[in-house]
């Protein structure tokens, strides 16, 4: 057995020229281009990745803004929505206030006219109380004489002021004796001389007759008005009636 | 006997004797590789692979065998 | 019938004996660099048939470097590639008429060795410092460097007779068969020998890169399981 020494050296020598060979002209070549490649695709993938990003971007932004969008929309509503409802309130509430009103006033004018058509009433109850009055003493009222009256008369016509009573009946201006029946001349007589003494002047009156006073008998003259009849007497009970306050 | 019948018949025992134990060994390393394939179908490329390699290994046995076997045959220090 | 174990030199350049596997491993190199050229002169982004393949070929073998090593594969890449491509090839020449294949000698498996020893030696001391490295002879203990001494040895050396014996004993045994049965009989010999060709080269290749990648990581980690490889 014998080992070729030479052999081995020269072996030795081709592979590390081999190695430097292929190392230089095959394998670091084949990595180059592999990392080249490696590296486009990396250069594409960040692109790639770098366009989703914007697109993702985009997509966020539309999404906010579709988002901003719907809540001004949702604030619009809202807003219209309670100005609706506002104005409803404020309508429905106007509407109270005038149904109330208008209630007040019906009630007001029910009462009212309920007031009035009792008041009504009671006047023509009054009224027909009165008639009934009035007929009933229409029959006893002509009995009366005429004497039941004149002192009545008298009375009331010292109760006048002196400047009236003095202006009464003066023989420029004659004072008007209304009585329910004619007078007879005496009865003529006794009235003008009782009205002469209650005026202290000498009275110039002018008679007639007028049945509506039942009884009695009524003095006019220049300012004043003496009722003493049965008449006027009904007259202010009937108001006194028909205004109970008053 | 002389010395070159001796190396003769011991480069035989050698090569003989050199087979013998790696195939047996191969025998025992194929049939576990095949029993793991069958269990694990989808990991047989990394089973082979191995397999070979350990087949490469065992059967170097049997080449140092062959070697011995060689050197006894044509550079047998011994004969003269 | 000649001895495998002896060459004879073709001719003499001066004092020097120029042998066939000399003259193969010759042929050989010129046959990659000069592929190697006519690759690397098309090299394109987008990748013809011819560089998908080494490309392919050069992907695997950078994943196989990374799975045994552990690490990034660029510093060991050219040797290791260059080991695998040179040994394949070397091989598979055999099946050329006339061819020897340069690895069914010992001189060039122990070129090989030689190379795959210096740089375990250069990428341990690169990593771990000449003290680091040589620490890591007395793992587990100092009782241990003898035999990792010779374990060092012994390892390339039968890195060498592995591939020696394999390459060899095909052609001894095609030599054979032809001498006793004539053409065409040892051609299933041959087909097999391609394939022992292929996986012994990828056997060297990958002890050379588990040799180197404890190498460098037994610094790191002490009393790795690749280290009794025989």
């Amino acid at each position: 057995m014998r080992i070729d020494w030479w052999t081995i050296g020269l072996q030795t020598i081709n592979l590390v020229v081999l190695l430097w060979l292929l190392g230089r002209f095959f394998f670091r070549p084949m990595a180059k281009v592999v990392a080249d490649r490696q590296a486009a695709a990396n250069a594409l993938l960040d692109d790639a990745k770098a366009a989703q990003d914007k697109a993702e971007a985009a997509i966020r932004d539309a999404e906010a803004e579709r988002d901003r969008t719907i809540a001004a929309r949702e604030a619009a509503l809202d807003a219209a929505r309670k100005e609706a409802e506002g104005q409803r309130a404020k309508l429905v509430e106007a509407a109270h206030a005038e149904v109330q009103r208008q209630r007040a006033d019906a009630e007001m004018a029910i009462t009212h006219a309920r007031g009035q058509a009792e008041a009504q009433m009671a006047r023509h109850a009054n009224e027909l109380a009165a008639d009934m009055a009035a007929r009933l003493l229409e029959g006893p009222g002509a009995k009366l004489p005429l004497s039941a009256f004149l002192p009545e008369l008298g009375q009331a016509l010292s109760a006048l002021p002196e400047t009236t009573r003095e202006a009464l009946a003066t023989s420029a201006e004659s004072a008007h004796l209304l009585s329910a029946r004619p007078l007879g001349d005496q009865d003529k007589a006794a009235a003008h001389e009782a009205i002469s003494r209650a005026l202290g002047h000498e009275a110039s009156l002018t008679f007639d007759a007028d049945p509506a006073l039942i009884a009695g008998l009524r003095l006019s003259g220049g300012m004043a008005v003496l009722d003493v009849n049965l008449r006027a007497d009904l007259d202010r009970v009937t108001a006194k009636l028909d205004n109970p306050d008053g | 006997m002389t010395v070159e019948e001796i190396s003769v018949l011991s480069a035989a025992i050698a090569v003989s004797f050199g087979a013998l134990g790696p195939g047996l060994g191969e025998g025992r390393a194929v049939a576990a590789a095949l029993d793991a394939i069958a269990r694990q179908p989808e990991s047989a490329g990394t089973i082979s692979r191995t397999l070979f390699v350990g087949l490469a290994m065992i059967e170097t046995m049997a080449i140092y065998c062959l070697v011995v076997a060689l050197l006894v045959l044509f550079a047998n220090p011994f004969v003269k | 019938m000649n001895s495998p174990l002896v060459v004879e030199p073709v001719f003499h350049i001066g004092p020097v004996p120029v042998t066939q596997p000399v003259v193969a491993t010759w042929a050989i190199m010129a046959l990659m660099v000069l592929g190697a050229l006519l690759l690397k002169r098309s090299l394109t982004q987008r990748p013809g048939k011819v560089q998908a393949v080494a490309e392919l070929i050069t992907g695997a073998l950078d994943d196989q470097i990374r799975d045994v090593v552990q690490s990034d594969p660029a510093p060991y890449r050219v040797l290791i590639g260059t080991i695998f491509l040179f040994v394949l090839i070397a091989n598979w020449s055999g099946a050329l008429p006339g061819v020897e294949p340069p690895t069914a000698h010992l001189e060039t498996d122990a070129a090989l060795a030689l190379l795959v020893f210096v740089a375990t030696i250069y990428h341990g001391v690169r990593s771990n410092g000449l003290v680091g490295y040589l620490k890591t002879f007395a793992e587990p203990t100092w009782i241990m460097i003898p035999l990792n001494l010779v374990e060092q040895i012994t390892r390339t050396f039968s890195l060498i007779i592995r591939l020696f014996g394999n390459v060899m004993s095909g052609v001894f045994v095609i030599g054979i068969m032809l001498s006793l049965a004539g053409l065409l009989v040892p051609i299933p010999l041959m087909a097999l020998d391609l394939l022992t060709g292929a996986v012994q080269a990828y056997i060297f290749a990958i002890l050379g890169c588990v040799f180197i990648g404890a190498a460098v990581s037994e610094g790191r980690d002490a009393g790795s399981p690749e280290r009794s490889a025989s």
